[in-house]
């Protein structure tokens, strides 16, 4: 019964927010924002990921708000656009994780190679780990060679996992360059 | 920026926009466009002598049924894909695709069954030309009646369009051209509809993609 109330209540508000009513607006999108979150939560376990997603819903609600029509149910349609936007940061997630482990066997293949191979390799290693940044160099050593995972270089490092994700991938690539033009 | 300031951030832009117009509306105008495009040309240039000689033959019948049938469903199914709600239901997504398929299934037997003969070159490179300027208007009509949709699931909205483009010209051909040498189809209509098919899955990708959120 509240469920259905709250249902029938959030498409009046709609209706309100698409004829200018501001404080209804505010009200579905913190609405909108509490229901995404319920969704994405039971299916992303990292929070600040969750609210990453929750966050680019909102944003797409606000840009397909003029598609909603008050006759039929609100939430069908906030829920097809939290799918859409959580199958976009799987996406995004596979494709990062691809990258990543691409690099890894780049460097897996380094290890691999003979000593002197080894040796010489060693040294353009840290010539290249020397072209990063202090902060790039400590978190690609925590996670790659002290063997810490993203979420924990996060914790230690006070950023978002998201953002070390990225710094790696980015660290990554730069040795990769490197290693190919020395090639 | 956390979320709350992301809120009051969207809040303070207009909340009011034009609106799309509403699903059936759109249906209703989508289904409206087609049917004035595929009659202006029965009237303009008149349907072929034949025609009501060549309902009888089951398998004439059945192609033009099955067409009729693809044209409609993928006008139900493009009039939803502007909107997020509809178009992540899974008959708008897979019916138009099963009703392509019970088309080309009428195509396929169709060349193995009727008698082939001579290919018609004399109009061949005519028709293959046809196929292509008459598949243009479709998507660019659906394009206009949903200006202001978004579209969450492009690629089945551009599959579905160009499904639509494609039949549709082909439909408008069959009706017309007085022909009916499966060799002739085959090379100078079922070939060049692949090519609307897959150019027109491409551009209209294009264009769904930029109507992305």
């Amino acid at each position: 019964m509240l469920s259905r109330m709250n249902a029938v209540s959030l498409e009046i508000l709609m209706h309100e927010a698409q004829n200018g009513n501001r404080k209804a607006y505010h009200e579905v999108l913190e609405q909108s924002a509490r229901l995404a979150r319920a969704f994405i939560s039971k299916r992303i376990q990292n929070p600040q990921d969750s609210e990453d997603i929750v966050q680019e819903v909102l944003v797409a609600i606000h840009k397909a708000r003029h598609t909603y029509h008050s006759d039929r149910p609100y939430k069908p349609w906030l829920f097809a656009l939290t799918q859409y936007k959580l199958n976009d940061f799987l996406r995004r997630c596979y494709r990062r994780s691809d990258r990543e482990q691409q690099g890894e066997e780049v460097i897996a293949n380094i290890a691999d190679d003979s000593v002197t191979f080894g040796d010489r390799i060693g040294e353009q290693l840290d010539e290249a780990l020397e072209e990063l940044s202090d902060k790039q160099r400590e978190i690609l050593t925590k996670a790659k060679i002290e063997g810490y995972s993203s979420r924990e270089v996060a914790e230690q490092m006070n950023m978002t996992e998201s953002a070390v994700k990225v710094a790696i991938h980015r660290s990554m690539k730069q040795l990769k360059k490197k290693f190919e033009d020395s090639e | 920026m956390n979320t709350d300031e992301l809120i009051d951030s969207l809040t303070e832009q207009p909340a009011s926009a034009k609106k799309t117009p509403k699903p059936m509306m759109a249906l209703f105008t989508g289904t409206l466009s087609i049917t004035v495009y595929i009659l202006l040309f029965l009237i303009i240039i008149g349907p072929r002598e034949d025609l009501a000689s060549r309902m009888t033959d089951p398998l004439f019948t059945a192609e033009i049924l099955t067409s009729i049938l693809c044209i409609a469903i993928c006008v139900v199914s493009i009039s939803m894909h502007g909107y997020p709600d509809l178009s992540v239901k899974r008959w708008v997504k897979y019916l138009p695709y099963a009703t392509f398929a019970a088309f080309a299934l009428v195509l396929v037997v169709e060349l193995l069954t009727q008698p082939t003969g001579n290919t018609d070159y004399t109009y061949g490179m005519q028709c293959a030309m046809e196929m292509c300027l008459f598949g243009l208007i479709p998507p660019v009509l659906f394009s206009l009646i949903l200006m202001h949709g978004i579209f969450i699931e492009a690629r089945h909205a551009s599959l579905t369009t160009a499904i639509l483009a494609g039949v549709t010209s082909y439909l408008v051909l069959r009706l017309l051209e007085p022909v009916d040498n499966m060799l002739h189809y085959l090379y100078w209509h079922i070939i060049p509809l692949v090519l609307v098919i897959g150019v027109t899955t491409l551009l209209s990708n294009l264009y769904h993609k930029r109507r992305k959120i």
